[in-house]
């Protein structure tokens, strides 16, 4: 297991310089001089020129990528060409919101996915079922910018009880939370109801049943636990969408995220920025996905790896 | 393994989220006498000479003073230059030589003292051998400054320039303390350390910046305990947090909404003109812009009144002249006409005639089409004036494309040379400030061309060339007016641009705010809150 853990950490490497490689690629691609942008519209060219050489803009496109990679491996991202804070610092304030937001997210998102879909598979195609899952089309198909509004109205301008935007404190993280995590929560309750209904159909809960188990043990213990393999695989791919994926979410409730920095920072060619935006979701979703990996070690003793 | 076994594992997930979340202090504090402002854009560089967004302007405005600041007399309909760091200042009789007397006993937020050899410094990061950002032109005319005694200094010009106040007077030379910019070095625009009413407390990246009373300010501690500014980009969300009370100000909230915020009883909102002109650069040297007679037409097909009173709901002022109302030097050559017929006239005798019925334009079998481009969510209401554009210009006769860029795209599209521009019409703004030099020299002198100005048009003529040259000489005021009058009546005749409006500056504050100030002049101070009090 351990050998097996170093072995992923290890592929983490080549996959991260390859992702640099391309983000940088791309962003060479787009037009826009981030050095006449912070210049302004009042600067003259030789001002520009300054700037550029002060960025080290003015050099070969595979020397500014070869300094900024030896940067990053003595653990230096450099400054953001933006404000001139080191990019350390931009990003790691707004990473921890948005992993905050993003697990506040997931673990709404599960507790209400399952317990909705272990409800609706309960009472399958009875009413509760219909009921159930209307809510879960609702909750795919509003958009977050939508539902976020709604939310905002009826919880913060009309009753005042929460705040509408910001990230001080508990208060501020409930109503972007429940947004983000509404459509999240009904992927999940879809593939919990539909997997628990596949493993009803199995034998060995005939069996649980001919020795008499409550119905409460048979769906949580024998039921549940075997179908909710799948639903962690999609929980772990959502973690990575709730992370990166926030940004009509954070824009709306003015919570200061990842997702909303690396926009502006595109739009304003902060190619540090980016580039350390980037890798860090990248590793992010390579953790998320080996966390799920060895989760399913403990869902299921079957699955082991060397 | 079993289920309790497996708790630990539980728990400390449990744990790890909750200290997380537990990062940040907990429930909203309400602090009295701290004023919370939600501004759209984050701050960059609280560094004067180096500040180019407004956002930067506006928290600048709370830290920093300059020696002296021009302001908009309402009565006269006048500039006066208001002494804030220099107590009076003096000119010799060849106005080569300014001496600023200052005033004692100012001290910086970091203790220092305030004093002509803190001047030097602040003017030397502007003039020295590795000048600023933003200050380099417009502090050309500077050969060195000398300190006479401790509060004293003296200004040497290599030539007497008429506007020289107005240039001493701009946020650049905002006072920055000596002491720390020796101390903070390149970081100096993450310490802001000033002489205003607020000090620097701290910048929480992305989120605010919080200031507090200056106690020992020199004009008496303001009434408030402190400002927190918020970052807060988007429109509605700005809104929204102004409706439920968590900050007590919002700048630049979205038309459209103005009414409703001014239906309840406690938000107020005002509106008021700016010198900053949204205009269309109209390419002078590319086809088919560059036929004096296509641009005026482009000038009779647009119905600015019409835009300005639906889609602005008057939250701006006509565009009648580069020059604004709040600016020596401005006259209005553009009666704003809308004139549909006039426009067939003009493309008529232009040789553009509507052969084969399709209601566009042609010329010897080339369409009449040009480009607009306009970035999208910078001015207000961009993207639906633009389109009404394009529509009113169809009208016409005119098949213009629209191109909307995300901002940064959009600058790099303009600042190009004339061989390498796009011949493309830009929807840009431009602030007049309080002399006409600022609004006309940078945007039509022929020396300004892109990218070593910005004069866009491409636009060459030498009479304005040298009206332009005598005006920033000129010492009498009257005969300087009239430079600029007969630069403004030439381009109006060229239809270099099209000047479309002021926009205005559009604040939102709960009824028990008061002293929210918004400035057409200076540019530093289009809205700020450091003479605001809490009820």
């Amino acid at each position: 297991m351990g050998a097996y853990i170093f072995r992923r950490l290890l592929m983490l490497l080549p996959l991260l310089v390859g992702i640099t490689l391309v983000s940088f690629l791309i962003l060479q691609t787009v037009p826009g001089d981030p050095a006449r942008i912070i210049a302004g519209m009042d600067a003259d060219e030789e001002m520009v020129q300054k700037v550029r050489h002060q960025l080290g803009l003015d050099r070969s496109i595979s020397i500014q990528y070869l300094n900024f990679l030896t940067n990053v491996i003595r653990g230096d991202f450099g400054l953001s060409i933006r404000t001139g804070h080191p990019v350390v610092k931009e990003i790691l304030p707004r990473f921890l919101n948005s992993i905050r937001l993003a697990i506040a997210s997931i673990l709404i998102a599960l507790l209400l996915g399952v317990t909705a879909g272990v409800t609706a598979a309960w009472r399958q195609n009875g009413p509760v079922d219909y009921g159930v899952m209307l809510l879960v089309l609702l909750g795919i198909s509003t958009p977050t910018f939508w539902s976020g509004l709604l939310l905002i109205l009826i919880f913060s301008i009309s009753f005042g009880l929460l705040p509408s935007g910001g990230a001080q404190g508990w208060a501020h993280l409930i109503l972007p939370a429940i947004t983000l995590a509404a459509p999240s929560a009904a992927i999940m309750a879809r593939m919990t109801r539909s997997s628990m209904l596949e493993v009803l159909r199995e034998d060995y809960i005939k069996m649980a049943r001919a020795k008499g188990q409550t119905e409460f043990r048979i769906f949580i213990n024998h039921a549940l636990r075997n179908a909710l393999i799948p639903t962690v695989t999609v929980a772990g791919l959502q973690f990575g969408y709730l992370l990166g994926g926030a940004v009509l979410v954070e824009t709306i409730f003015n919570w200061p995220g990842l997702g909303w920095l690396i926009v502006n920072a595109i739009f304003s060619r902060d190619y540090p920025v980016v580039q350390a935006g980037v890798m860090i979701f990248a590793f992010c979703f390579v953790l998320v996905n080996l966390f799920i990996d060895i989760l399913y070690t403990l869902l299921d003793p079957r699955v082991s790896y060397q | 393994m079993s289920i309790r076994r497996r708790i630990p594992f539980l728990v400390l997930l449990t744990f790890i989220f909750f200290s997380l979340i537990g990062l940040t202090s907990i429930g909203m504090a309400k602090e009295p006498g701290v004023l919370k402002v939600a501004i759209g854009m984050n701050p960059i560089r609280l560094d004067p000479p180096n500040a180019t967004g407004a956002s930067d302007m506006i928290i600048n405005s709370h830290i920093f003073e300059r020696l002296v600041q021009v302001r908009f007399n309402d009565r006269t309909k006048s500039r006066d230059y208001i002494p804030v760091l220099a107590e009076r200042w003096q000119a010799s009789s060849d106005k080569k030589v300014w001496t600023f007397f200052l005033r004692k006993g100012v001290k910086f937020h970091d203790g220092s003292p305030f004093n002509a050899e803190a001047v030097k410094v602040n003017v030397e990061r502007l003039i020295g051998p590795q000048p600023q950002m933003m200050s380099k032109d417009y502090m050309m005319l500077l050969d060195r400054v000398e300190v006479v005694n401790e509060y004293t200094i003296r200004f040497h010009c290599k030539v007497a320039a008429a506007p020289f106040l107005d240039l001493i007077e701009q946020s650049y030379l905002a006072m920055v303390s000596p002491a720390a910019l020796q101390k903070y070095g390149k970081e100096i625009h993450q310490h802001p350390v000033g002489t205003g009413p607020y000090k620097f407390m701290e910048w929480v990246v992305g989120q605010k910046i919080v200031m507090s009373a200056n106690k020992e300010y020199w004009k008496g501690p303001p009434k408030l305990d402190g400002i927190e500014i918020l970052f807060v980009p988007d429109d509605m969300a700005r809104v929204n947090m102004l409706q439920t009370g968590e900050v007590h100000v919002a700048y630049n909230l979205p038309i459209p909404l103005i009414d409703k915020l001014r239906e309840g009883d406690k938000i107020k909102v005002t509106s008021y003109p700016t010198a900053e002109l949204l205009y269309l650069i109209l390419n002078c040297q590319a086809t088919p812009t560059n036929d004096v007679r296509v641009r005026q037409a482009i000038r009779l097909a647009i119905d600015r009144r019409g835009i300005v009173k639906s889609i602005l709901r008057d939250n701006a002022l006509i565009g009648d002249s580069q020059v604004s109302e709040f600016t020596f030097g401005r006259y209005s050559a553009d009666p704003v006409l809308y004139d549909p017929k006039g426009v067939g006239k003009l493309l008529s005798e232009a040789g553009w005639i509507d052969s084969d019925g399709d209601g566009i334009r042609e010329k010897g079998g080339k369409k009449l089409t040009f480009n607009i481009r306009s970035p999208s969510g910078r001015y207000p209401m961009d993207q639906t004036v633009v389109e009404a554009i394009q529509t009113q210009l169809r009208g016409a006769g005119f098949d213009a494309k629209v191109i909307l860029m995300e901002f940064g795209a959009f600058i790099g599209s303009i600042y190009r040379p004339v061989d390498k521009a796009t011949g493309d019409s830009f929807m840009v703004s431009w602030s007049s400030r309080s002399d006409a030099w600022f609004a006309l020299h940078k945007t039509s002198h022929s020396s300004m061309w892109m990218p070593a100005g910005s004069n866009a048009n491409y636009y060459k003529n030498e009479e304005v060339d040298s009206l332009l040259d005598r005006a920033f000489v000129e010492m009498n005021p009257d005969k300087r007016w009239d430079l600029y009058k007969q630069v403004q009546i030439i381009l109006h005749r060229d239809a270099t641009s099209l000047p479309l409006w002021f926009m205005n500056s559009i604040v939102g504050f709960r009824k028990n705010v008061h002293g929210v100030t918004t400035m057409p002049i200076p540019v530093s101070d289009q809205f700020t809150v450091k003479d605001a009090w809490l009820e």
